[in-house]
């Protein structure tokens, strides 16, 4: 569509178009304070993660009765262990054994498994799959002992799309339903579960980790940041990658990016797309069509000309790419540091192009996050030195803005 | 399993790659991307130059065999389309190894499970 294009592109160059359309968020610019005080990293631990619904897997992970994963909450000092039980539903309980405290599962974080009790390896109590004390060793030695009342510690889980979040407060403010509301419009029966062979990276950068998402809520640094990488999908009638929206809800934000169609491929990703292309046709393996106008305009297997970010507060970042869906974690470890998991899923490849373009998605994808991770370290060590006192934030970097206000809010006016 | 491919470096008729077997058929991501990191662009462009020429008759040669059930040669050919995606950028976007502001390989890790 030429012709609206063109009238677009005026409209979104013309004028500053965000902050007078979301007035609450006052003047432009970000306190710098935030991201290096020791005082307001402590205040989100008391005051924002124990009240915000945390993703934490998927339910193909566990899909038995049995099946379980670990999952570490670092903010919150937790260990879950997120489990199956033998009415099939998902359940997720503190891994603290309640005779004298000793985790019951020792794998890192992400490891799944399969089991019909969880047993403590220091004394044996042993708990059943719906959290229960089973079975206490020189049972008659304790004084008093109430089994019924010393289960795992449960907390509070439930499942959005296949997502498995959890709460950790005892009563959750809000229902994940409400809590998740309109991120998660158009996403209703998106088959993620279909596009669940997950390619993972880990990385710990030394940054606050309100820094690192803050780079995934504008577009603003492409051009510059992502110069040779990406600056091919930067079209010449938008040059600084003004937004085609953005949407601030109450807790979450969506932003949309343009992405130009007509950008010339490089020779690698020209095979790679023309593989995905040839490979459609020759297979079932297809992106399903219940998840087009999730995705954006696209049809099958041409490229997409707009990219939407859903940022789901407060540390969930949610991609929907070609053939699959990125979903982007952070989790804070100390003011200035961060661990950052990355998923990228796709269909299970069924031939080896599938393969190759599945690694050449993700690759091309990936040399540009590594950019996004080094670029923040600096800007910490830049803060971190005090000399600027304020973030400056331009129209187009709203986003930015919104996301710290509502921490902001959070540690401000929550009380725990 | 094709036991005959098995023994040779790479399946028939892929003989001209051979010779970048040892250095760039890796099975692990964070192996080739140790290898592209650590390479110079000379390296780089050889083994592009050559494989990019090559990867549609290997992938052509590749779609046709079960995916699950690759000998070990054909596993060392898909290998190498892998480690052509891995120099591709350093090629044809960035004229170096890899960009000057990325973390280092080390610090971004392919895991099994998150």
């Amino acid at each position: 569509m030429p012709v609206s294009q063109a009238a677009d592109a005026d409209s979104y160059l013309s004028t500053k178009r965000w902050f007078a359309k979301y007035p609450g968020l006052g003047a432009p610019g970000v306190p710098a304070e935030p991201f290096i005080s020791e005082e307001q990293f402590s205040l989100e631990r008391q005051r924002l993660w124990p009240n915000v619904w945390l993703m934490v897997g998927r339910t193909e992970h566990i899909p038995k009765p049995g099946d379980y994963f670990i999952k570490e909450i670092p903010p919150l000092n937790a260990s879950l262990i997120v489990v199956r039980g033998r009415d099939r539903v998902v359940r997720a309980f503190h891994n603290v054994c309640s005779h004298r405290g000793s985790q019951l599962c020792w794998e890192r974080s992400g490891t799944r498994g399969s089991t019909t009790s969880f047993k403590c390896p220091y004394h044996g109590f042993t708990y059943d799959l719906e959290g229960k004390l089973r079975f206490v060793p020189d049972e008659e030695n304790f004084y008093g002992l109430e089994k019924d009342r010393m289960g795992l510690a449960g907390v509070a889980t439930d499942t959005w799309e296949g997502f498995i979040f959890v709460h950790l407060s005892p009563k959750p403010a809000e229902t994940l339903r409400a809590y998740i509301g309109e991120i998660g419009d158009g996403l209703a029966g998106y088959p993620f579960h279909e596009q669940a062979y997950q390619y993972s990276y880990r990385a710990v950068l030394n940054c606050n980790w309100k820094l690192l998402i803050s780079s995934f809520l504008e577009g603003f640094h492409v051009r510059s940041l992502h110069a040779a990488g990406l600056r091919r999908f930067v079209s010449s009638n938008n040059p600084y990658s003004h937004l085609d929206f953005v949407k601030l809800l109450d807790k979450h934000r969506l932003i949309s990016l343009f992405v130009n169609p007509t950008a010339s491929p490089t020779k690698l990703a020209d095979i790679a797309f023309s593989r995905y292309r040839k490979s459609l046709q020759s297979s079932s393996n297809n992106l399903p069509s219940s998840g087009a106008d999730a995705v954006g305009k696209t049809s099958k297997g041409s490229a997409l000309d707009k990219f939407l970010i859903r940022n789901i507060f407060p540390n969930f970042q949610l991609n929907l790419v070609m053939g699959g869906w990125y979903a982007y974690q952070f989790w804070p470890l100390a003011v200035d540091r961060v661990l950052w998991e990355t998923r990228m899923c796709f269909s299970k490849p069924v031939n080896a192009s599938q393969k190759f373009f599945q690694y050449y998605a993700r690759y091309a994808s990936r040399d540009n996050l590594m950019e996004d991770g080094r670029v923040t370290e600096h800007q910490q060590l830049a803060i971190k030195s005090g000399v600027i006192k304020k973030l400056t934030i331009q129209d187009e970097e709203i986003a930015v803005q919104h996301f710290n206000k509502v921490v902001e809010d959070y540690t401000r006016t929550t009380s725990a | 399993m094709n036991t005959a491919n098995s023994d040779r470096p790479l399946p028939e008729g892929f003989e001209d790659l051979e010779q970048f077997v040892e250095q760039w058929a890796r099975a692990e991501e964070q192996a080739r991307m140790h290898k592209r990191w650590s390479s110079s662009l000379e390296e780089i462009q050889r083994f592009y130059d050559a494989m990019v020429l090559r990867v549609e008759p290997a992938l052509d040669y590749l779609d046709a065999r079960n995916i699950e059930t690759l000998s070990a040669s054909e596993n060392r050919l898909l290998y190498l389309t892998y480690s052509l995606v891995e120099v591709a950028n350093a090629v044809e976007i960035y004229g170096q190894p890899a960009s000057p502001h990325a973390l280092p390989p080390e610090r971004f890790v392919p895991v099994e499970r998150l």
